[in-house]
Parts: structure tokens; sequence; C-alpha cells
């Protein structure tokens, strides 16, 4: 049967299925960015997809790879690259000779480009007279462009979610500072000792808080910044809320995004039992799952009405909740679309908020 | 009766500790005492729990008690193993940070393909160990109980899994931890007891030239139909079946006897003990002197010396469950200082064991004869009487059950963690997944390896650690040359070769001899051969890894600067 089909197939069938492998390889190499590694790779499949003798990829001042005969082109290449990419505004190949082993050559050039902008060349030889087809190599410089583009897309979407956190550390609610110096205010005449206290605490929970260019911590120095976060809202709420901890040792050294629990707690206090009437009690667990971890944040308090939750989770709603909303997306950023932020919640049946971390 | 109340009780306290054993903390001023990281001590102690396993604990005492004073070189093994791991290993894993082997082989080489091969091994490994353990678990519940072998397997194989895919192991350190400690004191508290009684003369010496001899008249049930060899002539009281005629009163037998399922014999004060068929019957002098043309692996007690000293020196480095256990220090120096306690309260540990095994000689001379030599720990409290008898047993069959639960959680949660998280897509509901089928694989086989001595299931997976884990590890750590090729061929040579001597000797397809020797112990020829196929291999691969330079330095220099000045 199998045989059957072969001897059918004519050879244009197994040449095109050929180009189409060699193309998809050459994509996703570029999808991956542009590094030495994706380079040699891109090099290697325009080679084969032109029948060239060989290729050089060089971003925009130096050559990161070539494919095909060894040649010492550095400084050719170097010289060629400055001046396309000077002479850059028409995206046509050009083409130059070189002179290789006593031989003519003539080589085209491309020029790759990411969103538009210049971020290298492609080189491509072929012996004088075997007439290269210029419109086929700028529709695969095209091509590859286009990865090369996406690539730094996806690359931008981690660089949002940095973004986000470092507006996340600008945005220590106001509401919280003033409710925090409220409270040590009251403190200063009555209970001087624990005004200096509560005082140092803000200066920490400030400090760490702005902290730059960390993205990620350990859990046990996040329970840390959680920890002088609640001493400042109890100063305020006093015995309104009560808080209960149960962490397994083993999860304090697992590496967390800075400013995952903190927001968390933050929306158990403000949107959960800030409203109950009576007293409230918020839960920290962390515990060990083999090879994840789990942190629940868990209050007693009012809960969330799920429709606006879905709203607030999706950037729909940006008055409450920007924190955990923020908490999602970083998690999602880091660790995959399946380490999401999980939240159960009913009105009034309190909240619950877990977050699982790969160890 | 005792006894049974005594296993239930640390059967009971490890499930109530894995789902409660957190730390607790009721406001936020115990906040800092509740996310502190765990002292150093207190992790050795959890190391040490999972180190402990029912493969030293009942394993190593049976094995002495059958073979000898040869045997002391596999706790000199483990002891060399544990004392490289720290010197060499714990830091440096700790600080590269990634949480299993086969994540660290792959940030290291910088190879996913490498990923799901190093895990494969990882599961090979820990299968063969827990096997152990399950046959430790069904020996020790049929020596308390009296029900059949297999009743002991599936019960806690099915309790370890249940309890972790319930999320039973909430704060492992903690259990862990305590259960050391049983395991710990079943080991002493015999020890002291009996050294004891035995400084004063109040027992029978443990060294003579002799044969073992039962020391009182002993009553042996025999489940299971049997072969014994009688040594010597005796006069004993029967019931059941001998060599296929119904008897019921004095029989004398000798030589070679099928004993059939069911019979019982009343063997007198001062007959020599029957061995089971296949089983070497040594005299008090062969047995303390080592070496000599004893029957151990084929006739080979030299090469099975030496072999089983690298298995166990290497083996120990390879041991996924262990190397685990040192991602719960915060950094590099805890995991070190983690390590030398742990040293010190293992070394204790392997000193007392021997001595249970030459009295276990002394205490259990029918263990020879029914094939049960891995309870020999467990029949200790039998040189005391009454009730001070029963409260040793007791305390030897917690400890007993501490050992096989601990580790045989560890090495379930390494062989699911290896499976859900470096070969299918991480996840809890995949982690539960692999626990049962984990579990429920390794009961099936844990019924069948009824024959085989705790001790050969270790050596196994010792070798094959030894063979391909240890040496990925030690080359990774320490030598930048090694490649991705190189570290695949290693596997495949050396891990590959140790797996299939390793269960062409389970199922019984080697002879005797030097065939049985090489194959059955592989360690010796096949750890230097996968060092040496790792090495040759990279050497002649021109792709090297890169960022060499950023991946050693974050190995090997502390975290802090400050940590280099103290």
């Amino acid at each position: 049967m199998s045989l059957f089909r072969q001897s059918r197939r004519s050879a244009g069938a197994s040449d095109r299925r050929e180009l189409l492998v060699t193309l998809n390889e050459l994509s996703q190499s570029a999808r991956r960015g542009f590094d030495r590694e994706s380079a040699g790779h891109i090099a290697h499949a325009v080679m084969q997809l032109l029948d060239a003798q060989a290729v050089a990829v060089t971003d925009d001042s130096s050559l990161l790879a070539q494919a095909g005969s060894e040649i010492e082109w550095q400084d050719t290449i170097a010289e060629r690259t400055d001046s396309v990419l000077e002479r850059r505004r028409s995206s046509r190949p050009t083409f130059y000779d070189m002179v290789i082993e006593r031989q003519t050559m003539s080589v085209a050039v491309a020029v790759l480009t990411s969103d538009d902008l210049p971020v290298g060349t492609l080189h491509v030889v072929t012996p004088k007279d075997a007439d290269l087809d210029l419109g086929e190599l700028e529709e695969l410089a095209a091509l590859i462009s286009t990865q090369l583009a996406l690539a730094e897309l996806e690359q931008s979407r981690v660089f949002a979610a940095e973004a986000e956190l470092r507006a996340l550390r600008a945005q220590v609610s106001p509401h919280f500072l003033h409710n925090a110096l409220t409270a040590i205010a009251g403190l200063v005449n009555t209970n001087p000792a624990r005004a200096r206290e509560l005082i140092a605490t803000l200066a920490e929970f400030l400090r760490v808080t702005f902290q730059p260019k960390q993205a990620m911590t350990t859990v046990a120095e996040e329970l840390r910044l959680v920890e002088a976060y609640l001493e400042l809202e109890q100063a305020r709420f006093g015995d309104r809320f009560a808080v209960r901890l149960n962490i397994a040792p083993e999860t304090l050294v697992v590496g967390i995004p800075f400013l995952t629990i903190q927001p968390l707690v933050e929306n158990a206090i403000r949107h959960g039992l800030e409203a109950r009437p009576g007293n409230g009690l918020l839960t920290i667990i962390a515990e060990d799952a083999g090879p994840e971890i789990a942190i629940h944040v868990e209050d007693d308090g009012v809960g969330i009405d799920p429709e606006q939750l879905r709203a607030a989770m999706e950037g729909a709603d940006e008055t409450v909740h920007v924190g955990i909303l923020s908490v999602d997306t970083r998690l999602r950023a880091r660790f995959g679309a399946e380490y999401g932020l999980t939240i159960s919640t009913g009105a009034n049946a309190g909240t619950k908020a877990t977050v699982r971390l790969p160890k | 009766m005792i006894p049974t109340i005594a296993v239930l009780g640390v059967t009971a306290l490890t499930l109530a500790l894995g789902t409660v054993g957190l730390r607790f903390a009721r406001t936020t001023s115990n906040f800092f005492v509740a996310s502190r990281s765990v002292h150093p001590v207190w992790n050795a102690f959890a190391v040490s729990g999972e180190a402990m396993s029912a493969a030293s604990y009942l394993g190593l005492p049976a094995l002495i008690m059958v073979f000898g004073v040869d045997l002391l070189w596999a706790l000199l093994g483990w002891t060399v193993g544990f004392l490289m791991l720290s010197l060499f290993m714990a830091a440096p894993v700790r600080r590269f940070g990634s949480y299993t082997i086969p994540e660290f082989i792959e940030g290291r080489l910088d190879a996913p393909h490498l990923r799901p091969v190093v895990a494969v091994m990882v599961i090979v490994v820990t299968w063969f160990f827990l096997l152990a353990q399950l046959k430790g678990a069904g020996v020790v519940v049929q020596g308390l109980i009296g029900t059949p072998y297999w009743v002991g397997v599936v019960a806690v194989g099915l309790l370890v899994a249940l309890n972790l895919s319930s999320g039973g192991m909430r704060g492992i350190t903690f259990v862990q931890g305590f259960q050391f400690f049983f395991i710990f004191l079943g080991i002493l508290v015999p020890f002291v007891v009996v050294s004891v009684l035995w400084f004063n003369g109040d027992t029978e010496p443990i060294i003579t030239d002799d044969y073992p001899r039962f020391i009182e008249d002993t009553t042996v049930d025999y489940r299971e139909t049997i072969t014994i060899e009688v040594g010597e002539l005796a006069i004993v009281q029967a019931s059941g079946s001998l060599d296929g005629q119904a008897v019921d009163g004095p029989v004398t037998i000798t030589g070679s006897v099928e004993v059939g399922a069911g019979s019982t014999i009343v063997w007198p004060e001062g007959s020599a003990a029957p061995f089971a068929q296949g089983l070497e019957r040594l005299d008090g002098r062969s047995w303390s002197e080592p070496l000599g043309d004893k029957d151990l692996s084929g006739g080979h007690p030299l090469y099975f010396s030496l072999a089983m000293l690298v298995a166990n020196a290497f083996g120990i480095m390879g041991m996924p469950h262990i190397v685990v256990r040192f991602y719960t220090n915060p950094t590099g120096r805890e995991a070190r200082r983690t390590s030398l306690w742990f040293m010190a309260m293992i070394i204790p540990y392997y000193a007392m064991l021997p001595l249970l095994g030459a009295f276990g000689r002394v205490a259990g001379p029918d263990l020879f004869g029914t094939d049960s030599v891995d309870s020999a720990t467990v029949v200790i409290g039998r040189l005391l009487d009454g009730t001070s008898g029963e409260l040793i047993t007791a305390v030897v069959s917690a400890g007993a059950a501490a050992a096989f639960l601990s580790t045989s959680s560890g090495l379930l949660i390494a062989m699911a963690g290896a499976v859900s998280h470096d070969i299918m897509s991480a996840g809890v509901p995949q982690f539960r997944r692999a626990v049962w089928v984990g579990a429920l694989v390794s009961i099936g086989a844990g019924l069948l390896v009824q024959s085989i001595n705790i001790s050969s299931l270790i050596g196994w997976s010792s070798s094959i650690a030894a063979s391909s884990i240890c040496p990925l590890l030690v080359l990774g750590i320490w030598w930048p040359r090694l490649t991705a090729r190189g570290a695949l061929s290693l596997v495949v040579v050396g891990g590959g070769l140790a797996t299939v001597a390793s269960a062409a000797t389970m199922f019984g397809l080697v002879g005797d001899g030097w065939s049985r020797a090489l194959l059955g112990t592989p360690a010796l020829w096949s750890v230097p051969l996968a060092f040496a196929t790792g090495v040759v291999v990279s050497l002649r691969d021109r792709n090297q890894v890169r960022d060499l330079g950023h991946k050693f330095a974050l190995m090997h220099l502390p975290e802090r600067p400050s940590e280099a000045v103290s």
C-alpha cells in the first residue's frame, strides 16, 4: 500500500514537502529570537532553500553565525553590514562581489528587521554565474523578519509583566499609608514606644517594597514583608481580625515573584475583612505538594461577587483588585499558563486565593 | 499485642503529622517564628529519617546474620557515600537551585532532551529501593500479626499512596524529623539492653565456633512449603507434612527435607538450626572471619565486598530522594551544616546495626529455615522474657514502621515527582496520578519479590544509581568539560548496563560463579565504565556547554560575600 503510494508520488511533491519542512524549521528558529544559536539554524536553512554555497547571518555589527564553506569574511562582512544598514530605506537586497580562493563569487545581502527596525543582515554566497533570484531572498528575509517580530512580542510580554511589578511597587495604596500614619499618630501620645516601633516597621515595609530591580524573592522574604504589612494594619484594626499562619518549612526557600502574597493579604483585608461585621480571621497556609508548593490566603470576610471578580481578573474593572490581577499576570508570565492564581469566593462566603509555585 | 499497638501508633502519628505538621502561629508576633527557616539540626533529623530506611534497619542485620563480617563493608560504603555527598554535592546542588536531579542536569548542560532520560533513571533507582521498603513492610507486619506476606505490602503501599495523594505530606520535614527519633530509638534501645545482658553474661555468647543452635525449645510454623537442610540429626515434634508424608508426633529428621505448608515443628533446645535450601550454613568461625571460601555472590566474596563498597558509596551520592532533602536548606552553607549534623546521627546508627545482626543469629535461628532472615532485627526481643521482651519488640517494630513509612513516602514523592515534573507537564493532578501509578506498580512488584532479600534489592538500586546518577552529578558539578552528549552516553552505557545486569539477576537468568558475581553486583565495573564513557565522549564532543563561568560560580561561590569570611 505504502509502496504503491510512494511510487506514484511525483518528484515534485517530495521536493515540495522537503521545502516546507525546511521553511518550517526556519520560522521556528527565528521564532526563538535572534541569538547565535538561532542564527546558526537560520543560516543552514537559508543555504538549503536557496542552494547557496555559504550563508552568513549578522546582527547590526558583527557575524553571528555562518553555514556552508568556511570563509574568512569577518572583515568584509563587518564593512558590508555597516554600509548596508546605513544605506537602508529601500528593503531590496543588494549584490556585492567577493573573491574567494581566486574565484569571484557574488554575495547578495538582505536586511533582517524586527518591527520595521533593522536588527541584522543575511549574506548569501553563490557562484558568479548562478543567477540568484533576489525576489526569493527578499521573501525569505521578510519571513524571518516576521518571526523575529513575533519573538520580540513574546519578550515584551515578559517585560510588560515586569513593568507591572514596577507599577505595583509605586502603587503602595495611599489609603494604606494614610491609615498607617493615622494609627501611628494616635499612638504618639499614649504609647510612644509602640509608635516608634510602628514607624520603624513602616520604614522597613517601604524600603523592601521599593527595592529596585528585584523580580524574584523567596517565600520567607515575602512573608517578612507580609509580617510588616500586617503589623501596620493591625495597629489600626486592633483585634478586629486575627491572623493564623500555617507554614511548612520546606516552602520557605522556594522562589516567588516579588509582591505575590502581600497583595493577596491586602486584598483579603481591604475587600474581605474590613467590610465584615464582628471579628474576622485571616489564614495564610504554605504547604508542600511534592514538586510544587501551594500558598493559600484565606479570609472569612464578606467575599467577592463572582461577576465583579471576573471583571477584575479580565482587567475590565480597574478600580479594585488591581493587585491581584497583577499577581495573576506575573505568575503566568513567569511560570507558564498553568500557574495562574485561583480564587474561590462567593458573597458572604469568604475568599480563598491559592498560588501554586514550582520548587 | 504491645508491638502491634506500637506500629499502629507510629503509623497514626505519621498520618496526623503529615496533615497538620506545619508550623502554627496564631498572632502576628509569632510570624517571625513561623516563617523562619528550619534549623540545620532539624533538617538533619529529616535527612536521617529519610536515609535510615528499611534497607539498613532490616536488610543489613539480616545480611550480617547470614554472611557475617564481610558485610561490614556495606556500612562503610554507606558512610563514605554520605561523607562524599556532604563534601562534594550537598552545597553545590542546593546553590544551583534546581529541585530535582533531572532539572539540575537540564540546567547545567542546557539539554532539555536529557531531562526525561535522567528522570527514567530516577524512576528505576527509586523503584528498586521502594520494592525493598515494601518487602520490609510485608515482613514486619507478617512477623507481628501473623498475616500473610502480601497484607503488609498492600496495606503499606496503599496507605502511603493515599496519604501522599490526599496532600498528607504538607510538611514532610517535620514528619521525617519525628520518624528519625522512632528509628533511632528502635535501634538504640535493644542495642543498650542486649549489650548490658551480654556483658553481664546473661545471654548466650554471640561468637562461638559452632553452628547456630536453638537456645530454647522453639515452635516454628511453616506458612509455605519450603525445603530445608537439617545439618545434624534431630528428634522433633512435628505436625503437618514432611517430604509429602503426613506426620503428627516425634520424628527424626536429617538432611534435605521438604516441609509442607501449614506444618509446625517444635525444635528442641540445643538442636542445630535448619537452613533453607540455597542458604549457606556457616559455623561461627567462618561467620566471624572475612572472605574465605564463602558462597557469597557465586563464591567470590572478595569481588563482592569491593563491588558492594563501590555500589554503596557511589550509590548514596546518586539517590534522588536523599539529594532532594537538602533543598529545604536556605543556602549552600546551611546544606553543609545539615550534612555535618546528619553524619553525627547516622554514624552511631550504623555502628549499632551489625551487633543486632549478630544477636539475631542467637535470637532467631529459626529464621534461617523459614527464609525470613529479613526479620533479624525484629526478633531481638526474644532474648528477654515476658513483658520486657515484648516491649523491646514493640520499640523495634515501631522503629521499623517509621523506617519504611518515611522512606517509602520520600521515594514515592521522588518517583512521582520525576514522572509528573520531568516527563509530563507539572501539576498537582498529574502528581497525584503519578503517585497512584507508582504505588500500584510497586505493590504489584512488591508481591513478587518475597523470595528476594531486601539487601539484594537495595544492592541493585545502589548499583544503578552509582553507575548513572552519581557520575552525572559528580562530573556535572566538578568537571566543566562535561557535555550533553557525554552525559547521555554515560547514562545509556553505565545506567543501562547496570539496569540490565540487575534485572537479569532479579529474574533468575544468571548462573553461578563469575557471571553471578559480575551481574549480581555490577558496580565494580559499571561505575568506572560510566565515568570513563562520560569523560571520553565529552572530550571528543565539540559542542561545549555555554555560560560555564556563570554556572560554576552559581554552584561553587557562597551566596553572600559574608559567608566567605565566616
